[in-house]
């Protein structure tokens, strides 16, 4: 049986939408479960990540789980057995190519869950799955979270009302104006996988969990999966990149990627399939189309009743092979009409230029210049002036490299000579910072820039030494928190 | 930034190359350059050159093993297990430093890594000769340490240092500051390095035989969690079979490449 994904806002995203109604019974039935239950709703949060057998940093002392007021203190008492967390909790990937695939395994593995304890339990629909939340949808004003998820009470019968187990007090909801589809016109998965993650993910994150201290469970990534919404949230992401797959997009077919070995990977991706720990072990090669290779040798089948590209029509989004085209047109009038253009999948980039030193954006506001190599800086310029579809030229990123912090609610906006580029979000930058977590990396956050330097190539000034960078953070830093940037490169990426 | 595939498989191929030079090297043994040397003859022999020397005396073990042939043995060794650990870092350098710094770069960086290890060698080579001395031909202190580093292996100290090896550095762009940057990378990344490995590199040396195989396998689990993602400090046995993944999927792309 194929399992269809349906939108949470159908039926105005009430509870008389039964795809969330019997969400929240099952969500219910999970909650009551204690933490030592593989399939108990605080065990599976805890597999994305967790503060229970971890602390947080003080200044987030509020999210550790045994200080969280909506979960039931005494379904905490007793832990899971060592081996099954040492299997099972922190796995989450993030800032990789590994992002979409292990999420989503995440999602089937909870949702066939869910499902089990609605039909099984609850003597529910055999077809649920579950819903997502497309806050793209701004046509339809989808942008917030959905009434089922607000309500403090739900109303089973004429006399029996409990509380609703998908409101979590601790989610400060801000405004969602800042997120985009970009990602879904873009041919390479790299660019596509980067984008998502950032925009609308990360995004979708903090404006759902709340920016400004405290921060809700959203906005963490060791408190997100405790938040009902993060699943629907997860699950729009997905179908973004089930869209972008049917719409003729390729996933990486090198084997680190597919048999998902890489050191970015903390442990092998594994979901409990029952109360006692039994794994479903798996790696993207099963995940990379919504027929997933399944626990048990079964083939798990799904998919959304929405797959179209794009979702947002107030705005007008190009593909990439419109953006080259019109590219391509822009730098060299004299082209006549191109149709297709073939864009190369395999990716080289050099650095061709950098700021110097660490920028500390705890004040708020930092000004640099990213100083440019002058001989790579001429290649950009000989591959702009012979510009044609058999000769596509540079494309150029800016990349602000080791972003480490406390700050995962923030956000940063990247402006190159005075004109915006991009918002960041932050989610993720404490754990990224962490040096037993991440090996303190940070985040790398990746922006393209090539219509800036095309333009000044355009206007005759091409010929400049450096690029005025300006980074903006758009929230509160308290006496607590930083944010630094070890470096920003300029790189020009070869067609 | 994105790296071409044509150079991720050059770093790869110079690496594995030069590593498995070193360790033919090694294998053939010339001079005896990373075996301790021991008279087999009864006391009182002539063991070097016209000097009568006790069997046993540390003056007839440095005649045998002069400290500097010791610690070019040390230095090849180290260069032969260690140099595979180095394709990540070295790819990180490549991908953030101006393409004609590259190579530069990267071989500062492996020389401050050397540098490290080959001070770290000083002391290591003054305990192996000492064992040598005081336990001739004795598996005692092999498997007294083989103990040692297991137990180590378990530590969260341990795990400490390897993920300290996942710190990368920010590199400067341009001129000094860079190069200086690339050195003190490596020298700080081999320090880490040291931290974690000492006992596993230890073992194989104290070894009266069988020491290139005891090699091989430390080589195996010393690049094998060096590939392992970062972990919480805590008490612990973990596998660390990245490598043995890596090796599987890449004879998967070969069995693949050979069908089609």
């Amino acid at each position: 049986m194929t399992l269809t994904r349906r939108n949470a806002w159908n039926n105005g995203g009430t509870f008389d939408n039964p795809d969330l109604l019997w969400y929240a019974k099952a969500v219910a039935v999970m909650k009551s479960r204690p933490i030592s239950d593989a399939t108990s709703w605080w065990f599976y949060a805890a597999i994305h990540m967790e503060y229970y057998n971890t602390d947080p940093i003080p200044k987030y002392d509020y999210l550790a789980w045994k200080k969280i007021k909506s979960i039931p203190q005494a379904l905490l008492q007793t832990a899971p057995s060592e081996s099954l967390t040492n299997q099972y909790w922190n796995q989450c990937t993030h800032g990789n190519l590994f992002f979409l695939p292990w999420h989503r395994g995440y999602l089937a593995a909870i949702e066939h869950l869910l499902r089990d304890i609605i039909v099984n339990d609850l003597k529910g629909p055999a077809d649920w799955a579950l819903p997502y939340w497309n806050y793209l949808n701004r046509k339809e004003h989808q942008d917030k979270v959905p009434d089922a998820f607000t309500q403090k009470t739900l109303k089973l019968s004429a006399t029996e009302e409990i509380d609703n187990p998908l409101y979590v007090p601790e989610r400060y909801t801000q405004s969602f104006s800042d997120l985009t589809e970009k990602s879904q016109g873009m041919l390479r998965f790299s660019y596509f996988s980067n984008e998502l993650e950032d925009n609308p993910h990360g995004h979708a994150h903090v404006d759902t969990g709340g920016g400004t201290p405290p921060l809700g469970l959203m906005s963490k990534l060791q408190t997100a999966g405790l938040d009902p919404i993060f699943y629907l949230h997860h699950a729009n992401i997905d179908r973004m990149w089930a869209a972008w797959n049917k719409h003729g997009n390729h996933n990486p077919t090198d084997q680190a990627w597919l048999n998902s070995v890489d050191n970015v990977i903390k442990k092998p991706f594994a979901m409990p399939m029952d109360s006692a720990g039994t794994p479903w072990v798996y790696t993207s090669k099963d995940v990379t189309t919504t027929d997933i290779n399944y626990y048990n040798n079964t083939v798990y089948q799904f998919t959304y009743d929405d797959l179209s590209l794009y979702s947002d029509d107030t705005k007008t989004v190009l593909t990439s092979q419109e953006v080259w085209a019109s590219r391509l047109k822009t730098l060299n009038p004299d082209i006549d009409a191109v149709t297709m253009i073939q864009i190369p999948m395999e990716l080289n980039a050099e650095l061709a230029g950098a700021n110097s030193g660490q920028l500390d954006l705890t004040k708020g506001t930092v000004q640099t210049k990213v100083a440019l190599d002058s001989k790579s800086w001429d290649k950009v310029g000989n591959t702009l002036l012979s510009a044609s579809p058999n000769n596509l030229p540079d494309e150029v990123f800016l990349q602000l490299e080791g972003v480490k912090g406390t700050e995962d609610g923030n956000k940063v906006a990247l402006f190159v000579n005075q004109e915006f580029v991009t918002k960041f979000s932050l989610f993720g930058l404490e754990t990224a910072s962490a040096p037993d977590n991440h090996g303190g990396a940070g985040l790398t956050l990746r922006a393209d820039i090539t219509h800036i330097i095309d333009k000044l190539h355009l206007e005759g000034n091409f010929d400049v030494d450096a690029l005025d960078i300006q980074l903006e953070v758009q929230g509160e830093i308290d006496e607590r928190g930083t944010i630094t940037v070890d470096r920003i490169g300029l790189y020009r990426v070869q067609q | 930034m994105w790296l071409s595939k044509k150079t991720r498989n050059s770093i790869l191929l110079g690496i594995l190359g030069l590593s498995l030079l070193v360790w033919v090297l090694l294998l053939v043994n010339p001079g005896n350059i990373i075996t301790i040397e021991h008279c087999k003859a009864p006391a009182m022999v002539l063991c070097s050159g016209d000097t009568v020397l006790p069997e046993n005396s540390l003056q007839t073990l440095l005649e045998l093993n002069p400290i500097s042939g010791l610690l070019a043995g040390w230095g090849l060794m180290v260069v032969a297990m260690m140099l595979p650990k180095l394709i990540l870092p070295i790819e990180y350098i490549y991908a953030r430093s101006l393409k004609r710094y590259r190579f530069r770069l990267s071989v500062l960086f492996v020389l401050g890594y050397l540098s490290s290890w080959m001070l770290a060698g000083v002391i290591m080579t003054g305990v192996i000769l000492a064992f040598n001395y005081w336990l001739p031909t004795s598996y005692l202190p092999a498997i007294g340490v083989g103990i040692m580093a297991a137990i180590y292996q378990c530590s969260p100290v341990k795990q400490r240092f390897l993920n300290l090896g996942h710190d990368h550095w920010n590199l400067p762009a341009f001129g000094f500051p860079a190069f200086r940057a690339a050195t003190l990378f490596g020298v700080v990344h081999g320090a880490w390095c040291v931290g974690s490995g000492w006992a596993l590199m230890l073992f194989p040396m104290l070894l009266p035989e069988g020491h290139n195989i005891a090699m091989f396998i430390v080589t195996f689990m010393m690049i094998s969690e060096h590939l392992e993602h970062p972990q919480p400090l805590r008490w612990g046995f973990y596998p660390r079979l990245r490598l043995l993944k890596y090796i599987v999927a890449q004879a998967k792309i070969k069995w693949i490449t050979a069908k089609v």
